[in-house]
């Protein structure tokens, strides 16, 4: 780097929007109140499958309600491939299913509504389980998915969408690769469904006022939505607006992320065009004023999407002599519930990518049932189920080997440096990253591995009931891409105000802290001078995509970039002649820096001119700023995480009970952007979705009514105070490349539309990748290798609550009973399919 | 294992129908809710239907405009007793009272939220699973969705987080809490707060012991965090304790950055 990073990286930035969160002042959709505003209800179906005889609303709309149902919702309007609003004469697929809406005053009112309206069903025979849902006898759920085997072709799909439901990447030969291993491992683990159970349900607003639509939500992409919303409604954007994305005061859709640019917490469960924001605007389409729905715990625990289960079936090879491994087999079935489609279901959470071995065969096969609603994003799509059910065979091997866990994983992960050759994916697609080999290293220096491993017969060496033990875990996590759009603008006000503008939302993960302190490097000021203004708010910004995949801090942050080095430019373009008059000088704008909103010439820095006084009779400047991922580019521009941790567990043999002490990860991540909350982003990985999915969490139904019977906090199980370890015993590290895209004194960072070049390696702004997944996929897969560790009993199912520890300690050491089926899946297209989320 | 969907189609013991509930006079049955939700309402309607409980029902009504006949039919089968409209309660919040109309089913929670508009206080579960609610009535920690409107204007103190500043002065803990970066999303923060500050109010003064960490986590365990903060926060209360019991001044926030 030429010039030390003032703001990035640097400890003391705070979230920007942190004084507004403590004062109870951050507004949220839900917080939202407007004069003659209504409440939304939303009647649902009580049974896992039936055919819908008749939806009778005539009571509900003789009181006074408006009441809207499938005949309302704009004409063949289907999202996440499933009604919105299921019609008579078809069948709903899951307990759950939304029938009708009504809008009523107040939400108690809404509640007496829905009881007036009286659903007439046929119910169906159903099946919740990837098994009985392959039998020959179980119910065919949908004629275009044959076996209930999602195909790739028919169903319950929308017209015109690709999609990919089946994975099957094939390498080397298996049976070869069988043949030469002399240590074979083969096993069977599974994952249950898991709900985001953000505290924040899927609120939002909808208000439409001389034809234009408004809407307040928390959602990952302002900017699609509104596109989106648009083209649902049949309403125009602006051409004026904002980089051609239609955003704009003359647009006639204005999304608002969140309330005031506050959304609360989503981990991919509010992405796109939800049930939600459609039913919510119909019924104030219809009642003509503005409507809230603020679904109930219950009625979002119902209708949102899921991270699906997993049943995998494992089986590896290696070598005695060198310790590689020789053949993979992985075949997951996963269960996308009535509704997923492509993207999670299928998918393998990217470990195919984890290890060099030479010959594999990755399966990923989705099986229809009725256990829920749609599989959709949860962060760490699939990253967590495929890690867990790989990582636990992978430690049995190196224990078959006679190796230390980490030394395995170093022989024979993939083997990438930051500085070396792209490399290419089964699916053809290039990518560099980091390395799992530093990361691992990384994490065992801070964790202390070697001086803490006390062998595989750790266990064996314990006596009395409380045992203690350590693992760890790889993931490779396929995610952290760059891509379109990336854009921002920042105004320079004539007092030096500084003003960035961004389209993209803010749910908690830190986007507006990376943004601030992006900002603030480049305009060489404190990221507390950089001001957001209309955050997230369709209106006032430009589109940089929305959160998801990681993509964030990676994306919207070189959008930010681009907007910050515009306006410096256009600063300099006055400055030049200002100080070429006021100093007798000839200078061009690459001569400048700025520091403290001073400009001065970098060769001579006592020649220095205020930034008030450039501006001093203007209104300002503001620049545009775009980046642009070249289409069809690979490689550079692909995500690529590995991360590694160590985990410390005491168990109670008694009880089954697991406490973690200690707990140290490493993320690949090149750059930390802004310290604190990629602290913040490691620590709730574990103290949220992580360590829930490890120790409690987990969807039931009902056997005999497929009811979800647990649709609520207290029995679903989140991680609560009582789970954290104190705060010394989180240990959190990342890997650093410090050459990245590198800034030049002024802002190297092109202004206006620059389009990268592929051959380049880019990394993200000053090298960054995002985190708001790779924290939470590890810590299963980590606890469980560590629970092994201490009691010697493998754990082949989440979550690990005290019957399931207790009934491993039981089993401990039988051979697995395999149940997966060898299905050969149908539709699947040779050579396979990658899915990147 | 295969369910056994066809055995209890077979049986006829569902319906699809709105629910009714058959009963004598004088037995109480468990109602028989087909609905897929079960709310506390629903519940207590038609426990209250079945039991014939005549005089001291309380009829949901309607807003003026829509006909209460009409949802008195629907809503509560077989229920008599009289109406009770809106009625009115004074609520003293933060220092400062409010007289708001309010129906007796009303929670504080939305008489806060919809009512006052004090929208600090959030709402994630409505059942008291998560502490998201919480406020302070009369130096205890409170979930506000589950106490009624109309029995909190009997001259209870009531404070919410946009109680805790002292005008722009924050309060040791919001200051800590900005300063550890102890929140994400800050759903639900506002409640965090309020039971931290509770606990440090009535637990820590000039001179105390420094509290514990269990002791926090005690204190704080009827607060849930999904984007999982509670270290952050751990930090961050044993620091405003230390102001609160006078060990430092304030809460040193980090340099402009």
């Amino acid at each position: 780097m030429s010039t030390p990073l003032r703001v990035v990286g640097n400890q003391n930035v705070i979230r920007p929007d942190g004084f507004d969160k403590v004062k109870g002042q951050a507004i949220f959709a839900s917080d939202i109140s407007l004069p003659g505003m209504l409440w939304a209800g939303v009647k649902m179906s009580p049974y896992p499958r039936a055919r819908i005889e008749k939806i009778d609303v005539s009571a509900a709309r003789r009181a006074g309600y408006t009441v809207i149902t499938a005949n309302d919702i704009p004409t063949g309007l289907r999202t996440a491939l499933r009604w919105i609003l299921t019609p008579e004469g078809q069948n709903v697929n899951y307990a759950g299913e939304p029938v009708a809406a009504v809008a009523a005053p107040t939400e108690s009112q809404a509640e007496d509504a829905l009881s007036l309206i009286n659903v007439t069903y046929t119910p169906l025979p159903f099946t919740l389980s990837i098994l009985d849902a392959l039998q020959p006898t179980a119910p065919q759920l949908d004629p275009g998915s044959p076996n209930n085997i999602l195909a790739a072709a028919g169903g319950v799909l929308a017209e015109g969408t690709a999609v990919s439901t089946q994975t099957r990447i094939v390498r080397g030969d298996i049976n070869a690769g069988f043949a030469q291993a002399d240590v074979i491992v083969e096993d069977q683990l599974s994952t249950p469904t898991l709900s985001h159970t953000n505290m924040e349900s899927r609120a939002c607003v909808a208000q439409w006022v001389n034809g234009k639509l408004t809407m307040w939500i928390s959602n990952q992409g302002p900017h699609g939505l509104m596109r989106s919303l648009a083209s649902t409604y049949n309403l125009s954007l602006s051409s004026t607006g904002a980089a051609g994305t239609g955003g704009s005061a003359a647009s006639n859709v204005r999304v608002m992320g969140g309330g005031t640019g506050v959304a609360g917490m989503t981990q991919g469960d509010k992405g796109g065009l939800t049930a939600e924001s459609i039913i919510c605007a119909t019924l104030a389409l219809k009642a003509g004023v503005p409507v809230k729905y603020f679904p109930t715990r219950m009625d979002n625990s119902l209708n949102s999407s899921k991270r699906y289960p997993v049943l995998g079936y494992v089986k590896i090879g290696a070598q005695k002599s060198t310790g590689l491994l020789t053949a993979i087999h992985a075949r997951y079935l996963t269960n996308p519930g009535a509704y997923g489609t492509s993207g999670p279901s299928g998918s393998l959470g990217d470990i195919q990518d984890a290890y060099t071995c030479p010959n594999a065969l990755f399966e990923g096969i989705a099986v229809k049932t009725n256990l829920y609603s749609f599989a959709g994003a949860f962060r760490d799509v699939g990253e967590t189920q495929g890690h867990f059910i790989m990582e636990g065979p992978m430690d049995q091997m190196a224990e078959k080997l006679g190796l230390d866990p980490v030394k395995f994983r170093y022989m024979n992960m993939q083997q990438i440096t930051p500085s070396g050759p792209l490399k290419q994916q089964d699916s053809g697609q290039l990518y560099t990253g980091f390395g799992q080999p530093i990361t691992t290293q990384k994490v065992a220096q801070l964790f202390g591995w070697d001086t803490r491993w006390k062998g595989w017969n750790n266990y064996k060496n314990q006596t009395g009931d409380v045992r203690t033990g350590i693992g760890m875990a790889i993931m490779h996590m396929n995610k952290g891409n760059m891509s379109n759009p990336m854009a921002s603008d920042v105004t320079i006000l004539p007092d030096g105000t500084i003003q960035s503008a961004n389209g993209i939302s803010e749910h908690g993960s830190g986007m507006k802290g990376v943004i601030v302190v992006i900002v603030a490097e480049i305009l060489g000021v404190n990221a507390a001078d950089v001001n957001l203004v209309n955050y997230g708010d369709t209106d006032f910004t430009r589109d940089a995509g929305g959160q998801g995949g990681s993509r964030a801090a990676r994306s919207a942050g070189m959008g930010a970039a681009a907007g910050a080095a515009a306006a410096l430019s256009n600063l300099y373009a006055l400055a030049v002649p200002y100080i070429n008059t006021k100093f007798n000088l000839n200078v061009k704008p690459t001569d400048l820096s700025t520091l403290g909103k001073q400009i001065f010439v970098t060769a001579s820095p006592t020649t220095t001119v205020a930034w008030t006084d450039v501006l001093k009779g203007t209104k300002g400047v503001t620049g545009v700023g775009n980046f642009f991922v070249p289409t069809g580019a690979a490689g550079n521009f692909t995500g690529r995480t590995d991360q590694t941790a160590m985990a410390e567990v005491q168990v109670d043999m008694a009880t089954g009970n697991i406490k973690v002490l200690n707990y140290a990860a490493c993320f690949g991540i090149g750059r930390v952007l802004w310290a604190k909350g990629l602290e913040n982003q490691f620590l709730g990985g574990f103290s949220g979705a992580g360590g829930g999915s490890a120790l409690y969490e987990s969807e039931l139904r009902d056997p005999i009514t497929g009811k979800y019977i647990n649709a609520n906090i207290h029995d679903y199980g989140l991680m609560t105070w009582l789970d954290t370890p104190d705060p010394e015993k989180m240990q959190v590290t990342w890997n650093e490349y410090v050459d990245g895209f590198q800034t030049q004194g002024g802002g190297g960072y092109a202004a206006g539309n620059l389009t990268l070049p592929s051959t380049d390696k880019v990394w993200g702004p000053y090298g960054a990748r995002g985190i708001g997944e790779p924290s939470v996929g590890m810590v299963a897969a980590t606890i469980a290798n560590a629970v092994y560790n201490a009691t010697g009993a493998r754990l082949k199912t989440i979550p690990f609550r005290p019957e399931t520890v207790l009934a491993a300690i039981k089993a401990a050491g039988t051979p697995p009973t395999i149940t997966v089926p060898p299905i050969d899946a149908t539709n699947v297209p040779p050579g396979g399919v990658n899915e990147a989320f | 294992m295969l369910n056994n969907s066809n055995a209890f189609l077979a049986s006829g013991k569902h319906t699809s129908t709105k629910t009714k509930s058959k009963s004598k006079k004088s037995e109480f049955r468990l109602p028989v809710i087909n609905d897929v939700r079960m709310s506390r309402r629903t519940f207590i309607k038609a426990s209250v239907a079945t039991a014939a409980v005549a005089g001291s029902v309380t009829v949901l009504t309607s807003k003026p405009g829509l006909t209460p006949q009409s949802l008195q039919t629907a809503a509560a089968a077989g229920a008599t007793g009289k109406m009770i409209t809106n009625t009115s309660v004074k609520l003293h919040v933060n220092g400062k009272d409010y007289v708001v109309p309010v129906q007796p089913r009303d929670t504080l929670n939305d008489v806060l939220r919809n009512t006052i508009g004090l929208t600090g206080t959030k709402k994630p579960c409505n059942r008291a699973e998560c502490g998201g609610c919480t406020v302070n009535i009369d130096g205890k920690n409170v979930y506000s969705c589950t106490v009624l409107a109309i029995r909190s204007g009997n001259g209870q103190s009531i404070t919410t987080v946009e109680g805790l500043a002292n005008g722009t002065t924050l309060h040791p803990l919001q200051s800590a809490y900005v300063k550890y970066d102890a929140m994400q999303c800050s759903f639900c923060i506002p409640g965090q707060l309020m039971s931290a500050y509770t606990f440090l109010t009535n637990n820590v003064k000039p001179g105390s012991p420094a509290p514990t960490k269990d002791a926090i986590r005690a204190a704080m365990a009827g607060n849930i965090c999904r984007c999982g903060t509670y270290t952050h926060q751990m930090q961050a209360i044993l620091e405003a304790a230390e102001v609160m019991r006078g060990a430092q001044p304030a809460v040193v926030m980090p340099p402009v950055a």
